[in-house]
């Protein structure tokens, strides 16, 4: 019952975003070049890329369902399914790997009890890597929503993601 | 900038920003309102200074102070002492990282200093968000100059005859493409900026972008203006958020300023530039990828010609060229082509940014120019390997690059030199690699990435990256056969022909790259199922055990410590090692440069732990003896008892055989004996490690040469199935210079051995130690010990690269030995045939050699004299073999005997070769290795199954601690041993290093992390 409760809340929650989308589209409304654009501004707004996003996209910039479907999965950053309220990203670029990183990202899926692309079961955390934020200066680096961290050590990562709620 | 008594630059690119920079200057901030200096002192927050390593970090000019690694609470002191009271902040400069040394200046720290920069010129200076600023350091000038005084020809000449080429990896030649671009024929053109810097390992657009935006809007519009565009676009990825919101913010600026839009600077040129943000696809660094995502498509290549000067962007003519290449433009144009070609190389002109990553002291971004060699860039800009580990390749390039070695440091880094060595210089990523990266893994990683990356759309790049990605994995996992390493070469090279797009044709680089300088580590994988750098974790338990070359089981003893099982420790320490008191005491412990705990503070101590479980096996009743298979009756000889010799002998009897050790001395030990001096390891504690060597039935004959008192055809004729040579390296080698055979020279070994056998009780006066490694520290510090009033070491190198241990080195300045580095003997004086005296140069470091020291070189007319009452060579030692006359085994160049790898079979029936005269002088753990390696192989050749003790490890596997392991898992450094005093030292040849006590050992135990312990899948 409760998570019915959760997914009915969080359906109305979204329910109220779709003015927004409206806008954003109609400020676009018949460039389809500006696609890539237009699904930036809407996971900003939505968190993730829902089918009915989708659907109003391809309407309003005039193209097909199945091209903007193609352009979200060919794009690592667009995702069609709902993210944890913080994305926890851990760089994989070259110099964090030869720093250690895979030490970390291992030490963070444990810690979550998650796998890379998952998210925590109480949407706090989603976890991903990513292929270099350009602080190899720092390697090794890791990201959270904005915020890039740097040499991080695996005995310091729970205390890191403590912080974000 | 206004007129101001002092600035204070904050770094504020993304690096630093993550470290904290924003807080910082609000606490100087503040601190200045405080003490009310707020009209005289200006605080800039600038783009990236470089030196990411060091951040957050403070420039304060007039004077140029570079303050580094700063927190919120130093903001104080840097405002009361420096800018009120004038007074260097001494404890927040930045130290050189070899010698310490602090130095204030940003001039002077050897980062900046060997660097010229152009395309960094603005970044760190200035402060991006201010367009006044960059107009004050002469931005938008060069726009000024083309506008008003250049023809578009002339435009395009400059930048061709500057020789600049394609920042961005492809290195062609940018005045082409702009005349290309000039002359395709249309009426709507476009110019375009790939920003979408994928490369992992390379950031220096993101800081151009942050760091001086302007740069790279006014060389568009200069481009824009040559080639006969109206609109342009920066696509830039979005995992850049900083560089995004500083060039949105230039735009405007530059909109209201006049140089975007329409009739710029009042001419009838019309421009004007938007951004276009990525989406995370690393194929989308490809041109025509790049333009069909800037249309809003999904960004896959197509095939080339048409290139994008003839069809692009909305197929028009479009010029696309990279961050690093426009920010030049403005400079050339400025100061022309031939200031720009003064930099650099025949063929490629200028300088190039590198981003400097990975193992090496001073990350962050460096500009130097074309041609300078690979080593300088490492090893002076950078500062060198970080934790003093050993440099293995540079990456350059990133996953369409390759790895350059050792042997090839000193590769000028230019485009046809590097392109030469397989690798290519890319867009500038150099990432180095230490001997803890493998290098199967690391093109795993590479194939990994462009297998992820690959858009699918033609066939040899999605399936063949996904093919060779199979072999690779196979091979880390230690499944690969021979024939894998054929199977990879020939797909890498299929794809290279067929692959559609750049991001396929090059991915089978780093492959074939670490094919071609790393083949022996794909080998060492397939057939020894062994990854020397620890990284391929399906072939080990834990990296501890698998550095050592005994096997030992580290994980296993440290864990059983951990938890006061002192008995159980030595017990499975003893399976691998019969000398764990004394390579607890004189290991170089490899084990530890692999524990992956460094990673938090400091490796686990292994080594003292395993001399803290011997001290305590010794001193109990009885103590630990092992047990011995059922004897079967076979008599090995084994010639030498040094540690190879004693360790095979060992074995063989645990095994059941029946060893006899022939020693030529009169005491046991070898090098352990007569090498190593008492306050490094006590005799009575090697004698007692041997007595339980010779308790499980092993014999020793001493006064017992092989070659004289014994042959192989009298060992034969008593019975013996094989012979064992472990005679080691005793021969001291010559210096080769005048004046040597003078009275008062002697070698290092020829001393040590000596005073070991008390033949030398005494040493008078100045002592001059020659040689660089553990046999001239154990000298000098021996010779101090016996009373001489002086001892200097002299070595020709510097002193990082000595190949002592570096806590001996410590130990022995501590007690008063004095080094010279840089110093080589010339010639030796002497008085009535006795030695007076050392003639000297002093040395300069060149280039790298092939183990990538810097090769010494005489400073002309530095000579000087250094007195010597006593000298001594340590310069190396060699095997002594003559006493093999006639054996007929074969010996090397190296005057070594000559065994199969695997067998340490010496080539001859029944002959097995083993320890320092097989290698030359190398450690008592490789010989520890060498004796028990030979002792399986004699085990098989008598029909034995050749396995060595192992009955704890399946147990030991799962072993879970009792105690709170997350407790130990903080920061917490490891526990000091006690020493001796300096003044008890004095004379005497007493034991320095203490060892553990109990309770200290224990709390050192836990600090292991138990790595071995695997997530069961």
């Amino acid at each position: 019952m409760a998570t019915d409760n959760n997914q009915s809340s969080a359906e109305m929650q979204e329910a109220k975003l779709y003015p927004r989308l409206d806008e954003i589209i109609a400020e676009h409304s018949g460039r389809p070049e500006d696609l890539i654009m237009v699904l930036h501004k809407a996971q900003g707004l939505f968190g993730y890329l829902p089918r009915k996003v989708q659907e109003k996209v391809a309407e309003g910039l005039n193209i097909s369902l199945s091209e903007v479907y193609g352009v979200i999965t060919f794009y690592n950053f667009f995702s069609t399914v709902p993210q944890g309220r913080h994305s926890v990203k851990i760089c994989l670029g070259t110099a964090c790997y030869v720093r250690g990183s895979q030490q970390v990202l291992d030490k963070a899926q444990k810690d979550l009890g998650i796998k890379v692309g998952g998210t925590t079961e109480d949407r706090r955390y989603s976890l991903d890597v990513v292929r270099c934020i350009g602080a190899c200066g720092l390697a090794p680096a890791m990201l959270i929503d904005d915020d890039v961290y740097g040499r991080v050590k695996s005995t310091n990562l729970a205390n890191i993601l403590e912080k974000y709620e | 900038m206004e007129s101001s008594r002092a600035h204070v630059l904050v770094c504020a690119g993304a690096a630093c920003v993550s470290s904290g920079c924003r807080e910082i200057r609000d606490a100087v901030v503040n601190k200045i309102v405080e003490q009310g200096l707020q009209d005289e002192i200006k605080v800039i927050e600038t783009g990236c200074i470089g030196s990411c390593d060091l951040g957050p970090l403070a420039l304060i000019y007039p004077e140029g102070v570079l303050y580094q690694k700063l927190t919120p609470q130093d903001a104080e002191e840097i405002v009361v002492e420096h800018l009120l009271k004038g007074r260097v902040v001494e404890r927040l400069l930045y130290k050189e990282p070899v010698t310490a040394k602090t130095i204030p200046s940003l001039k002077e720290i050897d980062f900046f200093k060997n660097q010229v920069k152009i395309v960094l010129r603005n970044c760190g200076v200035i402060n991006p968000q201010s367009i006044d600023e960059y107009i004050a350091r002469d931005g938008y000038f060069a726009l000024a100059k083309a506008l008003t005084s250049m023809t578009r020809e002339e435009v395009i000449d400059e930048v061709l005859k500057s020789g600049l080429r394609g920042r961005g990896g492809g290195g062609f030649p940018t005045g082409m493409k702009w005349k290309f671009a000039y002359q395709s024929p249309g009426d709507v053109k476009y110019v375009v900026c790939n920003a979408d810097e994928g490369d992992p390992g390379a950031f220096m657009d993101r800081s151009v972008l942050e760091g001086d935006p302007h740069s790279v809007i006014e060389a568009m519009a200069i481009a824009a203006y040559a080639v006969g565009a109206k609109q342009g676009y920066v696509y830039i990825r979005a995992e850049y958020p900083l560089a995004i919101e500083r060039l949105v913010w230039a735009i405007g600026q530059a909109r209201e300023y006049k140089f975007l839009g329409k009739k710029i600077l009042d001419t009838d040129f019309d421009f004007d530039l938007d951004i276009r943000i990525g989406a995370g696809a690393f194929v989308c660094g490809e041109e025509t990828a790049l333009m069909f995502s800037i249309e809003g498509k999904r960004g896959e290549p197509r095939p080339r010609p048409p290139f994008p000067v003839v069809k692009g962007l909305f197929n028009v003519p479009t010029l696309l060229n990279n961050v690093e290449t426009y920010a030049n433009i403005p400079s050339i144009i400025m100061n022309g082509a031939a200031w720009y070609s003064q930099y650099g190389t025949e063929k490629s002109k200028g300088t190039k940014v590198f981003a400097l990553a990975g193992a090496v002291n001073n990350t962050g971004l460096v500009e130097v120019p074309m041609g300078t060699p690979l080593g300088d860039i490492i090893f002076n800009v950078g500062g060198g390997i970080k934790n003093k580990k050993k440099y293995k390749a540079a990456q350059l390039g990133g996953p369409s690059g390759g790895c350059i070695p050792v042997e090839h440091l000193n590769v000028p880094v230019d485009y046809e030199s590097i392109t030469e060595l397989g690798a290519i210089v890319g867009s500038g990523g150099l990432i180095v690699a230490d001997e803890d990266t493998c290098m199967v893994d690391f093109a795993r990683f590479f194939v990994d990435f462009i297998q992820e990356e690959s858009c699918g759309k033609c066939p040899p790049c999605r399936i063949g990256t996904k093919r060779m990605l199979e072999i690779l994995k196979r091979i880390s996992h230690g499944e690969g056969k021979l024939e894998d390493i054929d199977n990879l070469i020939e797909l890498a090279t299929r794809i290279k022909d067929a692959a559609l797009c750049g991001l396929g044709q090059t991915a089978p680089n780093p492959v074939l790259s670490t094919l071609r300088f790393f083949k022996d580590e794909y080998v060492e994988h397939i057939v020894d199922k062994h990854c020397s750098a620890g990284v391929c974790s399906s072939l080990f338990d834990a990296p501890c055990q698998n550095a050592c070359p005994t096997d030992q089981n580290a994980w296993g003893y440290v864990t059983l410590i951990s938890e006061g099982k002192f008995k159980e420790a030595i017990a499975l320490i003893k399976e691998a090692n019969p000398f764990p008191a004394v390579l607890g005491r004189v290991c170089y412990h490899p084990c530890e440069s692999k524990c992956r705990r460094a990673q938090i503070d400091q490796p686990v101590a292994i080594c003292a732990l395993k001399r803290f479980a011997a001290d305590v096996d010794m001193a109990t009743f009885p103590s630990f003896r092992p047990v011995t298979a059922k004897s079967n009756d076979i008599k090995v000889a084994i010639i030498g008892a040094g540690p190879a010799g004693l360790s095979a002998a060992y074995f063989l009897a645990l095994k059941g055989y029946k060893p006899t050790v022939f020693e030529a001395l009169s005491v046991p030990g070898g090098m352990l004996a007569v090498g190593i001096p008492d306050y490094r390891l006590p005799r009575d504690i090697l004698n007692a490690e041997i007595k339980s060597i010779t308790d499980i039935g092993v014999e020793i004959k001493y006064n017992t040469q092989f070659g004289k008192d014994i042959t192989s055809e009298s060992l034969f004729k008593d019975g013996y199935g094989a012979i064992l040579l472990a005679t080691g390296a005793h021969k001291g080698q010559k210096l080769g210079i005048p004046g040597e055979e003078a009275s008062g020279v002697a070698d290092g070994v020829t001393f040590l051995r000596a005073v070991n056998l008390n033949e030398i009780v005494k040493t008078e006066g100045k002592v001059v130690v020659i040689g660089g490694g553990n046999v001239a520290i154990d000298a000098a510090r021996a010779a101090l010990r016996l009373g001489a009033e002086e001892v200097s070491v002299l070595y020709r190198r510097e002193r990082d690269d000595m190949p002592a241990y570096a806590e001996e080195i410590d130990e022995a300045e501590h007690e008063g030995v004095k080094i010279h580095t840089l110093v080589a003997p010339d010639k030796i004086i002497s008085k009535n045939g006795k030695v007076t005296g050392v003639e000297c140069t002093r040395m300069a470091l060149g280039k790298f050699d092939k183990s990538g020291r810097r090769s010494p070189h005489v400073i002309e007319g530095s000579g000087f004299t250094i007195d010597a009452d006593m000298v001594i060579a340590a310069i190396g030692q060699l095997p002594d073999l003559s006493y093999l006359n006639g054996e007929g085994i074969k010996v090397t160049n190296n005057n070594t005997v000559e065994v199969d790898k695997y067998t340490l079979s010496a080539g001859k029936e029944g002959f097995y070769a083993a320890g320092d005269n097989v290698r030359g002088p190398a450690s008592v753990v490789e010989a520890v290795a060498d004796g028990k390696k030979a002792a399986m192989a004699i085990d098989v050749h008598f029909g034995g199954d050749g396995l060595a003790p192992n009955a704890f490890r399946d147990e030991l596997i799962t072993m879970v601690v009792s105690y709170d392991e997350a407790e130990y898992q903080k920061e917490r450094k490891r526990m000091e041993m006690s020493h001796l005093p300096l003044a008890k030292r004095f004379r005497n040849f007493n034991e320095v290093a203490l060892g553990y006590q109990a309770n200290a050992a224990v709390e050192e135990a836990k600090r292991c992390l138990h790595c071995y312990l695997r997530e069961q899948e």
